[in-house]
């Protein structure tokens, strides 16, 4: 059975329309990736999975139970992207009043567990209001886990970590699923996310662009990417503009070109021809086409269809 | 309740403990309460009741200190802080956003708030018996009667006090949860609740200050001095029994309860003062216990529907 099951799930807010019908599939045990501009209807989709807020039209299902329901609310735990505590509480106090609202048996020692395994345990007696972007990252992460829950919803969990408590939230995650664990979990550091992750969906103005194995939606975006670097930029890039092989170039801030071919082999082949008859040294050539170029080629995509 | 509801309750309780907010509100409470004790002790208990009979000081100070209760510790004192107490509950966790987290927790939104109503009801009415206790001792500082007395004249009188202060407490429970379920907002639910004490104080001064004006336009509907004066009555003489004539005089001068006697009857007092009558007391209670009961209900379905 899918972990999380949606159908048309929309939320207007008046007149805006905040998420619109989105059906949404992940499979229970799967790391889930949930990726999309600000603003895009990742919160709201995220916070009406939880049960925080209502749709206006549309289902969504926790492991078959409908969301915001008790039975449903039993197998999620969330950490929001902002997360706020009691300032004046410490970060054991904190973890021990959230476990007895969840129902841990044992609160106490439940806290200790996650205190120690996210290197809070000698912050622990410290009030939060004195904790670091961090820790409080990393506390909200804790409180989701309390209960153990089938389902964890992560809102940008490793945003404002270093990259050493970045790694070790990563490593975390993908323990969990190993376990069993289903976690869906957006974040905006795309080239990281696509490391550990087994699904994706991508968000856009509130419905759903692409979703899918990473591997297949990565592939399904028909463009590849390249990283060019020339002796001149800058004249390799208008020679590049509006060639047959190309569909899009981008000048970097470190110089060098993006370029986006629509047929990567003939690029490939006509690049160097190019470079001769201009004169032009290559310095070097790097393949992308990851999720970050994936994500910003479907939004680019859709900002020209605007236009 | 449930074991979540009181897990609630003890944080509600640990929130409305904030020493900065308790050391404000008794500056406030105590510097009006020294006036009030003043004009009372000397002017409701007869030249401060030094010469009286020890029986005769105990029902003087018993009036006193029941109009004193009616209208600073358990009234208009009582009703301000509620208003701070009620918006740093559940307004102030919505708007600072930590009840996002709570609530994705397995805990049902009927619990939150049966917690929270619970935990304000219970502080306010603790914090209403202590104003009580203190506007007692001040009572007693500034007449002279003696400490005999404060056995009839305030010891008597303390579960009718007990009973009252958790019926205020609860009504300001009732109308703070409302309030913070549609507002989300401390400021706006403290003016809302500021609402009460504000009708308090003002249709008690029309009432004695323009009485004809007062009748002839029907303030005493909303008159809350009033409708709190006899509840304050019925549960007082549902606990403690009828309340002396002495005593009835002296709550009338600020609650408008009774019918004070005027002209040549001022002098000899009946056994029992007749009531003003504008409403039946158990009118009056029933509307109170209404309003709460009605505020409760819409916070629990409003909080049922709310997003956050």
């Amino acid at each position: 059975m899918a972990m999380i099951d949606t159908t048309d799930l929309t939320k207007r807010y008046g007149d805006v329309t905040a998420v619109d019908g989105i059906d949404l599939t992940v499979e229970a045990g799967s790391l889930h990736g949930f990726v999309g501009h600000n603003g895009a209807g990742k919160s709201t989709t995220m916070q009406m999975l939880v049960g925080l807020v209502s749709p206006t039209e549309g289902e969504a299902y926790i492991d078959g139970e409908p969301a915001g329901s008790a039975a449903a609310t039993e197998k999620i735990g969330y950490a929001p992207q902002e997360p706020e505590f009691y300032e004046s509480m410490s970060g054991r106090a904190y973890l021990v009043y959230m476990g007895k609202l969840a129902g841990v048996s044992t609160p106490g020692e439940r806290a200790e567990e996650l205190l120690s395994w996210l290197d809070l345990a000698d912050a622990a007696d410290q009030a939060i209001g004195g904790y670091s972007g961090g820790m409080r990252r990393k506390l909200g992460m804790a409180q989701a886990m309390l209960e153990s829950p089938e389902l964890l919803v992560l809102d940008e969990p490793t945003a404002t970590l270093d990259p050493e408590g970045r790694a070790s939230i990563i490593d975390a995650l993908q323990g969990l699923t190993d376990d069993g664990t289903t976690v869906f979990v957006s974040s905006h550091v795309l080239a990281e996310l696509e490391q550990f992750i087994d699904t994706v969906t991508i968000l856009q103005g509130g419905s759903i662009a692409a979703s899918g194995p990473i591997d297949e939606v990565l592939s399904d975006v028909a463009a590849e990417t390249y990283v060019v670097d020339a002796s001149d930029n800058r004249q390799l890039g208008e020679l590049l503009e509006g060639h047959s092989t190309v569909e899009q170039v981008r000048h970097r801030d470190d110089g060098r070109l993006t370029v986006v071919a629509t047929d990567p082999q003939a690029f490939t082949v006509a690049l160097p021809e190019l470079l001769y008859e201009a004169d032009l040294g290559l310095r070097s050539l790097q393949q992308e086409g990851g999720l970050e170029e994936t994500f910003l080629d479907i939004v680019n995509g859709a900002g020209e269809d605007d236009a | 309740m449930t074991r979540k509801s009181i897990t609630i309750l003890g944080k509600t309780l640990g929130d409305l403990s904030d020493p900065r907010v308790l050391a404000a509100y008794a500056v406030v409470y105590i510097g009006v309460l020294g006036f009030l004790a003043l004009a009372f002790g000397q002017n409701i208990i007869p030249d401060g009741g030094g010469d009286l009979p020890v029986a005769e000081q105990g029902v003087y100070m018993f009036g006193a200190f029941l109009a004193l209760s009616h209208l600073w510790a358990l009234g208009i004192g009582l009703l301000l802080f509620g208003a701070v107490a009620g918006a740093n509950t559940l307004a102030r966790e919505a708007e600072r956003g930590t009840l996002r987290i709570v609530l994705s927790k397995q805990v049902r939104r009927w619990e939150v708030l049966l917690g929270t109503f619970v935990g304000i009801t219970l502080f306010v009415g603790l914090v209403g018996v202590a104003n009580a206790l203190v506007g007692a001792v001040a009572l007693f500082w500034f007449s002279d009667v003696s400490a005999a007395a404060l056995e009839v004249g305030v010891f008597d009188a303390l579960s009718g006090t007990v009973a009252y202060a958790l019926f205020v407490g609860g009504f300001v429970a009732s109308l703070s949860l409302a309030l913070s379920v549609f507002t989300k907002n401390r400021l706006q639910t403290a003016l809302g609740l500021l609402v009460v004490p504000a009708l308090y104080f003002a249709l008690s001064v029309a009432r004695l200050f323009g009485p004809e004006f007062y009748e002839d336009n029907a303030l005493y509907l909303a008159d809350m001095s009033y409708h709190f004066g006899n509840a304050f009555v019925v549960i007082h003489e549902a606990i403690g029994g009828d309340l002396p004539v002495e005593a009835q005089q002296a709550l009338s001068i600020f609650s408008g309860v009774y019918d004070l006697p005027s002209g040549e009857n001022q002098e000899a007092l009946p056994e029992s003062l007749e009531l003003a009558g504008h409403v039946d007391p158990m009118v009056s209670v029933s509307v109170l216990v209404g309003v709460a009961a009605v505020s409760f209900l819409v916070a629990l379905v409003g909080f049922q529907r709310t997003d956050l």
